[in-house]
């Protein structure tokens, strides 16, 4: 359940988030901006432009990913991405299934400077 | 007027059936054309209700380590099926799983290693010892995805789609009550960026840590799933999370190995090959329901101690048996359903041992089943086989006979007229 501060420069340069499942699971998406929601993402997602170095500054950007298994691994990682503005190493987050498959969900938030 | 045709001639194929053959009345193993899904369970005769499926390394080494009590000795009864590219932490999108194209792909994601034990006992002297059997199987490739994942897909993507809702929803419940405690640390850290730049980064910890005991606590009632509509989700999504063995449709290629090893004492110290068997199967799947399957298979026993034709125990006979056939399958309609499956068996020895040992040689043989199956209600299926095994007993079963002689028992029924 990671989170991020990101330090914002003030620019017009666009700011990407991709969510990558990497053990084969299905996930769903929702981001949202100070609780402005964008439309759901069914699936895996690269460079999807949620704004601006300046348009972000001093807000904090939600991700909230569902994961139901589907492959016989036993866990569910996803990689969360933010480019465009700091080092954009991934953050990971790994769960484990239940014994019952219960769908797991995954918190990401980066708070931004 | 065609059905009744067919009911007609599978009457008579019927009636037929014992003037050329003896009749035996067992069911046929049909659907041999597929490798079985657990060979190594197969080669040893076994069918575990119990198989154990490990979901991580410790998982698995747990389970070896206390089967066979640290590997000291052969255990007696297991059976264990893992596969080890997504156990052992392999990495792949959900559309990777999915596809079909990459050949490297289907083999590493569809690889299953299993494993079993038994007791058998010998020929020799009845005593009993112990039997392992390990087997691989993949598929080379495995047809695409149909209308039933994009079935099953739509109704992932609603039922996700509200639980990820309400899971946002619990977030902003939580994140409301913090909005003015972090708002003021945010003021108080832009007052400070210039001036204090250590108060500014301490204050943007801090920051960080009320978010992530928000994302915490979230979490964890995320997780509860305490209201009746999370509940309702929860149940839905596991119940789909069961359905992901998809039907898969095109040219399809499996491959499948295993192999049995005797253990005279019980120990890992001393170990006989005594079962080796292959499968390649590959054929096409329509998704008008018809299917074309051939197999090749090689199946050899290789026996220490071997009882031949005159009741004496003789040593090292082998026996290879290689499997050529073949089978049409068709769904004509949602109710009814044709199969045939044909196998011609082609034996390979050593003449002068068999001879030496008088041992019969075994001779060129094959099998072959002709089904239907008939859908007449709601868990109501007429169904009839028909066929020849290897040992050229002819096979028949199924309830279609006595259904059609009933039904004509009524059709004949009449009246009483004055």
């Amino acid at each position: 359940m990671p989170s991020r501060t990101v330090f914002t420069d003030g620019s017009a340069t666009p700011i990407t988030l991709s969510v990558n499942e990497v053990c084969g699971q299905r996930i769903t998406t929702i981001i949202d901006i100070d609780g402005a929601e964008l439309p759901a993402i069914q699936s895996n997602f690269n460079n999807l432009q949620i704004g601006t170095n300046a348009s972000l500054a001093g807000t904090t950007v939600n991700v909230t990913t569902t994961a139901i298994k589907v492959t016989p691994a036993g866990n569910s990682e996803v990689d969360y991405t933010l480019k465009g503005s700091g080092p954009d190493a991934p953050d990971s987050d790994d769960q484990n299934f239940n014994a019952a498959g219960d769908p797991i969900s995954h918190l990401m938030t980066y708070i931004m400077f | 007027m065609k059905l009744k045709h067919l009911l007609l001639f599978l009457l008579l194929v019927a009636g037929a059936a014992p003037a050329f053959a003896q009749q035996k009345d067992t069911v046929v193993n049909f659907d041999q054309l597929r490798a079985p899904s657990s060979p190594a369970f197969n080669l040893l005769g076994i069918s575990p209700s119990d198989i154990e499926r490990p979901k991580n390394p410790t998982d698995f080494a747990f389970s070896i380590g206390n089967a066979s009590n640290n590997l000291s000795t052969v255990p007696k009864s297991y059976a264990l099926e893992i596969a080890p590219f997504w156990v052992f932490g392999g990495k792949s999108s959900f559309e990777q799983f999915i596809d079909n194209k990459n050949v490297g792909n289907n083999i590493k994601q569809t690889f299953v290693f299993s494993l079993g034990s038994t007791t058998a006992n010998s020929v020799k002297d009845s005593s009993e010892f112990r039997q392992i059997g390990i087997s691989v199987k993949f598929s080379i490739l495995r047809g695409k995805v149909g209308k039933e994942f994009t079935k099953w897909d739509s109704t992932v993507t609603k039922v996700l789609t509200q639980y990820t809702e309400s899971s946002k929803k619990i977030r902003d419940s939580l994140r409301n009550a913090d909005t003015a405690a972090i708002n003021q640390l945010r003021k108080l850290r832009l007052q400070s960026v210039t001036s204090d730049p250590d108060k500014a980064a301490a204050i943007a910890k801090a920051i960080q840590s009320m978010i992530d005991a928000q994302n915490t606590k979230a979490l964890a009632l995320i997780h509860k799933n305490d209201s009746t509509k999370n509940k309702a989700y929860v149940t839905q999504l596991s119940q789909l999370s069961n359905q992901t063995s998809f039907r898969r449709y095109g040219f399809t290629m499996d491959w499948a190995a295993g192999t049995v090893l005797d253990f005279p004492d019980s120990s890992f110290n001393q170990s006989y090959l005594s079962k080796f068997a292959t499968w390649l199967t590959f054929g096409y799947e329509g998704q008008n329901g018809s299917n074309i399957m051939f197999l090749v298979r090689y199946a050899a026993n290789f026996n220490r101690f071997y009882k031949n034709d005159i009741n004496q125990v003789v040593k090292d006979i082998d026996i290879g048996d290689l499997d050529l056939g073949l089978r049409l399958y068709k769904d004509f309609t949602d109710k009814l359903t044709l199969s045939a499956e044909y196998i011609n068996r082609l034996p390979f020895y050593n003449d002068n041992n068999y001879t030496s040992n008088h041992v019969s040689t075994p001779s060129r043989t094959d099998k072959y089943d002709f089904s239907l199956n008939y859908k007449v209600g709601k868990n109501q299926n007429l169904s009839f086989t028909y066929g020849k095994n290897f040992d050229n007993t002819v096979v028949k079963s199924g309830n279609l006979i006595a259904a059609v002689n009933y039904m004509i028992g009524l059709g004949s029924a009449r009246g009483l007229s004055h």
